[in-house]
């Protein structure tokens, strides 16, 4: 027995010896990569790249292509290892790089702005409705850019703090606009396209990111930083790829709503749960709608380093990040500049 | 075999977390776990102290928790003397609480969601259901299994049906209603936790979805270490209640 | 104290059963498992539905429940109250009838002086003894000054010598408080120790009611008999004194040597197995020693039962099976018989 088993292990080591130099070369030939995106408008241009085929077109190998229903859910994502590059929203990127240290890099923007305030216009007339005791507010998770954009709303209009959070309840947009729906809400902070799509439901947008915040940043396009040390030629594509999808989008805007209505409608009953779908069916997200939605965003891969230190303070004082990073640290623009 | 000092416990507590700190600072965790040492999970335990956000956020989960489980406990008691005491009465009710009691109290809240919405009552329910099914059923078979001699021997000493209850049959339940609230004290905690984890703004479990949504591994340790010791304090505290009410006799 | 009397009660293997006990009368309920025994006291303290009627002093207390029958009532497990210690076990009823404080105190220091545990008042059940427990059961039954006293077979858990003791305290006890008792037991040597009469029923019948004398002397039937232990009975001609405290008796020819009470004796008993069979003659003085035949040799679970002829009188003789199996024993042998003196009851 004890012959036997020395053998296998003798074997076991063997077979690793072989095989884990191959791997490594084989990595190197193919190098496949894992995407994900954020499951709203914000992620127009990785949407059209894949509906038009453009990753393949530049021999990029994608192994899976997932979205995930807010930016949070998408941080732990990278947190966990399972992607390489995503398309999220800049404030859960800050939150995976200072607080689980996730080694990635911003390699390039993707939209200013997409984020609002929608409301019944019967309840709420103005941004000081929200103070009241009886008003029920839907926003994302903390740790989300639309809750830093609900704080932002407080400072700027120098709301009460604790009244308009005690009015808060945490959920992912399309609950909250399933409650909407079911008239559990009276106001919610959404990012597009969530927000138009409450205008189909009776709800007005009393206030976008515009508004709110003029230069915001929206959602920024990540990579690995072990993918720009090993593979830089795959992350100038996918800066190429995405930035040949952003002019398209800016310059055939019906067509991309079009292709972001297929897209998004398409996978519309793994998000909604089963008793919902009939309710998610009658949530019909038209070009119409996407349209509208997509003009409330400035898509462009462009990104300011000073905008993007502007929002690690503002986390930071928040209490998200225990660190305040510099932009440095997280930034990576050579691939934009070189277009 | 010589029995070990008190002190011993505590060895293997602090072996662990001197392996956890080694561990994490060594970075021995493979790769995409973000994995804080100890030291690290300490400072932000004082640090969530001092600027009242541990407290505030446990304040509300043990006010819910105490009130869902006192009421629920109550209501248990009560029921669980009526059917234990009144044959007919359990038999008619037995059935239905049979098919009750077997659904986790977890599954209770999509539909406590629709039918009281998001605010401090969900909890509280949530509470109540977790706590009522199991004190009732202990109640239950606490009283049926007094030995019926003891009630022939009160009823010969003059004692009616409500005496007897309340002198020999309940202070006999009492450890079987005693298990009940014991395993419940502790279950409560944990079922709070998951019912704070959906949209209540407030609690242990929103502000473990807050470190999990900034996946601040750090936080969600230090409440997993709080639901711990809650969970334990509880049911030593009715294993306290319970050896002092009944050791002497038992 | 109340007469008690049972009639034509009727409940599980109980059926048509009449019985009356005196007024202060000690009556002993003796019977096997399953007699009925247990469903009669039970019937008597008012725990069961049954038919038929109980009459205290001739007025039937059917309707009464058993809190209001004035029962005392000493159980088989002597089931004391775990959860309380030995006073507030012993203060029970006179708590529940609400009795002011210092008469229970004073009531339960009684009891527990009378009972001699004093020294057990504030220890739980979980840590007396098994006497202990049956004083602090009975105490218990005796602190509301009951008028009828049941004990259910209560020192069958208890060692020989403690059981001895407490019977005769209790016997003690119960005629100082002249409470009218019924006392069950399966075992008749606690029966006629302490009884004024003894009932002896089987299968829910009562068989026989008659003082230890009578019973155990005069069985009715060849059940009670049986039950008894099946003893030989001798009708004695006549008797002389020996002296140094013996009897002779002559039992149909029989000379048989007993102990002298000073009482004229009419009948004398021995069980069988109180009588010894030897193949030889045996050694000693040739008092209760007679020559016999085997007639009959029956194998039984628990013993070898001889049937031995001594002159015309046929004697039943019981051997274990290990003592048989050693010796030579056949019908139509001839075998000495010793009849243990000590053993003999006369009447």
């Amino acid at each position: 027995m004890k012959k036997l088993n020395s053998l296998i292990l003798a074997g076991v080591l063997a077979g690793l010896l072989v095989f884990i130099p191959l791997g490594g070369c084989s990595e190197k030939e193919e190098a496949p990569i894992g995407v994900a995106v954020e499951f709203n408008a914000h992620a127009a241009c990785a949407y059209i790249a894949r509906d038009k085929g453009w990753f393949e077109e530049e021999g990029l190998k994608l192994t899976a292509y997932e979205s995930y229903v807010t930016g949070t859910a998408l941080a732990a994502a990278l947190a966990r290892g399972d992607i390489e590059v995503a398309y999220i929203c800049l404030v859960p990127a800050i939150n995976a790089y200072v607080n689980a240290r996730v080694p990635i890099k911003i390699i390039a923007g993707m939209h200013k702005y997409g984020y609002g305030l929608v409301v019944n216009p019967d309840k709420i007339k103005n941004v000081r409705d929200l103070e009241k005791p009886d008003i029920r507010i839907g926003c994302v998770q903390e740790g989300g850019a639309v809750d830093v954009i609900l704080h932002k709303t407080i400072d700027k209009y120098h709301l009460d703090k604790n009244k308009v959070l005690n009015n808060v309840q945490r959920m992912n947009p399309p609950k909250q606009v399933l409650a909407i729906k079911m008239g559990q809400l009276d106001a919610a902070f959404l990012p597009e396209h969530w927000a138009t799509m409450t205008e189909e439901l009776g709800f007005k947008m009393l206030l976008t990111s515009q508004d709110i915040w003029p230069e915001m940043q929206g959602s920024i396009l990540v990579v690995k930083a072990d993918l720009i040390r090993d593979h830089p030629e795959i992350v100038q594509k996918l800066v190429k790829v995405s930035q040949r999808a952003t002019d398209w989008a800016n310059h055939h805007p019906n067509e991309a709503a079009e292709v972001m209505a297929r897209q998004l409608q398409a996978t519309d009953e793994e998000i909604f749960p089963a008793e919902t779908r009939e309710i998610a069916a009658k949530l019909e997200i038209t070009p119409e709608v996407l349209l509208r939605s997509m003009a409330r965003l400035e898509y462009s891969t462009a990104i300011d380093p000073k905008v993007v230190q502007e929002t690690i303070d503002y986390i930071a004082e928040l209490g998200y990040i225990k660190e305040r990073i510099r932009t440095e640290d997280i930034l990576d623009l050579r691939y934009l500049r070189n277009e | 075999m010589n029995k070990l000092k008190p002190g011993w416990g505590i060895l293997p507590i602090a072996i662990f977390l001197a392996l956890w700190e080694i561990v994490a600072r060594l970075g021995l965790i493979p790769g995409h776990f973000f994995f804080p040492p100890f030291s690290a999970v300490v400072q932000e335990f004082y640090r969530l102290v001092a600027n009242g956000v541990l407290g505030h956020n446990f304040l509300s989960s043990l006010i819910r928790v105490l009130i869902g489980f006192c009421a629920g406990s109550i209501a248990g008691l009560a029921v669980g003397i009526v059917m234990g005491w009144k044959d007919i009465i359990n038999r008619a009710l037995h059935p239905i609480v049979s098919l009750l009691y077997p659904i986790p109290a977890l599954g209770w809240l999509p539909l406590l969601m629709l039918w009281i919405g998001i605010n401090e009552m969900l909890p509280i329910t949530l509470i109540f259901i977790c706590s009522f099914f199991p004190v009732l059923y202990n109640t239950i078979t606490g009283i049926r299994n007094v030995d019926k001699d003891y009630i022939q021997v009160a009823r010969t000493l003059g004692a009616s049906d409500i005496k007897i209850l309340a002198t020999v049959v309940l202070p006999l339940a009492l450890p079987n209603i005693f298990t009940g609230l014991r395993l419940e004290a502790g279950m409560a905690w944990r079922v709070i936790i998951a019912a704070e984890m959906v949209a209540i703004p407030t609690g242990i479990g929103a502000l473990l979805m807050k470190a999990e949504s900034l996946i601040r591994i750090d936080i969600i340790i230090v409440c997993l270490i709080v639901l711990s010791v809650m969970c334990l304090s509880f049911e030593k505290f009715f294993e306290y209640l319970e050896a002092k009410l009944t050791t002497k006799w038992r | 104290m109340p007469s008690i009397e049972l009639r034509n009660i009727c409940k599980y293997v109980c059926r048509d059963v009449n019985l009356k006990i005196s007024d202060k009368e000690l009556l002993v309920l003796l019977g096997p498992n399953g007699a009925g025994k247990t469903t009669l006291l039970n019937i008597i303290a008012g725990l069961t539905e049954y038919g038929g009627s109980v009459l205290f002093d001739g007025v039937p207390v059917d309707k009464v429940p058993a809190s209001k029958r004035e029962v005392g009532y000493l159980f088989q497990d002597l089931v004391l109250f775990p959860h309380l210690d030995v006073a507030a076990n012993i203060a029970y009823g006179l708590r529940v009838k609400k009795q002011p404080e210092s008469e229970v105190e004073a009531r339960v220091h009684e009891l527990l002086q009378i009972m001699k545990i004093k020294h057990l008042s504030s220890r739980y059940p979980k840590h007396l003894s098994g006497g202990e427990k049956q004083r602090v059961a009975l105490a218990r039954a005796l602190a509301l000054s009951p008028k009828v006293l049941l004990l259910d077979e209560p020192l069958n858990s208890l060692d020989v010598q403690t059981s001895k003791y407490l019977r005769m305290e209790l016997k003690q006890l119960q005629k100082e408080l002249g409470i009218t008792t019924i006392y069950v037991t399966h075992d008749l040597t606690e029966a006629e120790e302490i009884a004024d009469r003894i009932a002896i029923i089987q299968h829910g019948c009562m068989e026989q009611v008659g003082s230890p004398g009578e019973v155990f002397f005069y069985p009715q039937n060849e059940r009670v008999s049986d039950f008894i232990g099946a003893p030989n009975i001798l009708n004695c001609d006549y008797c002389h004194s020996l002296g140094q405290g013996l009897l002779e008796v002559n039992c149909g020819g029989l000379p048989i040597v007993i102990p002298d009470d000073g009482n004229t004796v009419q009948r004398i008993a021995l069980f069988p197995r109180d009588i010894y069979i030897s193949e030889t003659k045996p050694p000693g003085p040739e008092v209760n020693r007679f020559k016999g035949t085997i007639t009959s040799i029956k194998s039984a679970d628990d013993a070898v039962r001889l049937e031995v002829m001594v002159e015309s009188k046929k004697l039943l003789a019981e051997m274990p099976h290990h003592i048989f199996e050693d010796m030579d024993l056949a019908v139509g042998k001839e075998v000495f018989l010793i009849l243990k003196l000590r053993r003999i009851r006369a009447y």
